[in-house]
């Protein structure tokens, strides 16, 4: 458990998803998962799709709260700021919805993805890999044990 | 005589007050959708400063780092996008009027063809009535726009100034200033014109840019801009309600100042036509003593 606490704020365009003391953020940037904890190095980094796991203040060891990112970005300064398109905590997830939606973009992909517009192409991969961190991020999330 | 313009008067007086209920109704609406836009605009706004302060950060700490491509200066301006915020609905007094106006002069002066991008259905339908090509256009009523299809539509600008098919985006929308005030404004979102700024605070912390300055700058002035455009298309949707109620005030007051008015004139006909009567009666029953 850490001994500082460091605050942290989610912000979408459209709202604050989250405001709070945290212990530690974990993130997927472009190069991989890294953690952040009070007192880090300042810093700006590019955020991957991917999962966000968070410690709030007094919170126990296995005590985690996790989210699904769309990208975005971190800066890390005396406060964390992270600012992202969209952001869901797992237990707000759709289930359904995703997988229909992935469903969908696969049935897409295995029939154009020769032939398809290079752009369509991609963003059907993804939404592909935004559902993969949103049904993962539903179930628990990579670390869940 | 008489009886006929009571008659009109009656019709009148009817037909102005269901006017009055209509406007008084429009205004409790355009009010109560006004407090709910305001709640959305606040938050939006505060982001799209947010964003601004960081890449202005970036720009002074990081000056040699930045790549050109979207800084004023970079290339001649010859084709201008100019990205207009309208409403899709009427009866909103002079808001539609002004934007146009503005967004008129602002492309008269421009000697190339402009790109046009309307939001709001009264942008597009007036310049396509003066014969302009409007390259793309969002239909819907602006206030329930959500970040997704606001990024639907500045992606293809931000695409076009990349391949240089225009050299610079303007936004021509009203800001909100308060619910009695507002006022059109016309921002360049791109080329970015930032200015190293001497004063600026350097913090002792050196920041850490990952994966590297470049791409980190790619990455957020693009989102600027989006952001910026969603947070107009907000920002316009509230004016439109506060200019709204306010038309529509406008609207119930004269009504009711009208009603007076022809209540008045309705007694004075009625009290002539009684009047008229009673002279009658008099005058038949003293022709018979």
């Amino acid at each position: 458990m850490a001994v500082n606490s460091v605050k942290l704020e989610i912000i979408t365009p459209s709202k604050l998803f989250y405001r709070g003391e945290v212990d530690l953020v974990i993130v997927t940037t472009l190069d991989g998962d890294e953690g952040f904890m009070a007192g880090h190095c300042w810093g700006c980094k590019l955020l991957d799709i991917g999962e966000l796991w968070i410690q709030e203040k007094g919170a126990g060891k296995d005590d985690w709260r996790v989210a699904a990112l769309s990208g975005g970005f971190i800066e890390i300064k005396d406060s964390i700021i992270i600012y992202t398109d969209a952001v869901e905590w797992s237990e707000d997830i759709d289930m359904e919805r995703v997988l229909s939606q992935k469903a969908m973009a696969e049935d897409w992909l295995t029939e154009h993805e020769e032939t398809g517009d290079p752009n369509d192409v991609m963003k059907a991969k993804i939404i592909i890999a935004k559902s993969l961190t949103r049904s993962n991020v539903a179930s628990g999330g990579v670390r869940h044990h | 005589m008489a009886s006929e313009s009571i008659q009109d008067i009656k019709r009148r007086i009817r037909s102005v007050t269901s006017t009055e209920h209509i406007t008084n109704a429009m205004k409790l609406v355009s009010a109560g959708k006004l407090r709910k836009a305001k709640a959305i605009y606040e938050k939006t706004n505060a982001n799209s400063h947010y964003l601004t302060n960081t890449i202005r950060e970036m720009f002074n700490t990081n000056t040699g780092d930045i790549p050109q491509e979207y800084l004023a200066g970079n290339r001649e301006i010859k084709t201008t996008c100019y990205i207009i915020c309208t409403s899709s609905r009427g009866l909103c007094g002079g808001f539609n009027n002004n934007i146009l106006k503005n967004a008129q002069a602002d492309i008269d002066d421009d000697p190339e063809k402009p790109v046009i991008v309307a939001i709001g259905s009264k942008g597009k339908e007036y310049f396509e009535k003066r014969g302009f090509e409007v390259h793309s256009s969002y239909l819907s009523p602006p206030e329930s726009i959500s970040f997704l299809e606001s990024k639907a539509l500045s992606e293809p600008i931000i695409e076009m100034y990349r391949n240089e098919e225009i050299d610079e985006v303007v936004l021509i929308y009203t800001a909100f200033i308060s619910s009695m005030e507002q006022e059109v404004r016309n921002v360049t979102l791109l080329p970015f014109e930032i200015e190293a700024d001497p004063e600026f605070e350097r913090s002792y912390n050196q920041m850490e840019y990952e994966p590297s300055v470049e791409e980190v700058f790619n990455y957020l002035v693009p989102k600027y801009v989006e952001t910026m455009i969603y947070s107009a298309v907000v920002e316009s949707a509230t004016c439109e309600h506060a200019a709204r109620r306010m038309a529509m005030e406008n609207a119930t007051d004269n009504a009711r100042e009208m009603l007076e008015g022809l209540n008045l004139t309705y007694n004075r006909a009625r009290q002539s036509a009684i009047t008229d009567e009673i002279i009658e009666i008099v005058a038949g029953s003293e022709a018979q003593n």
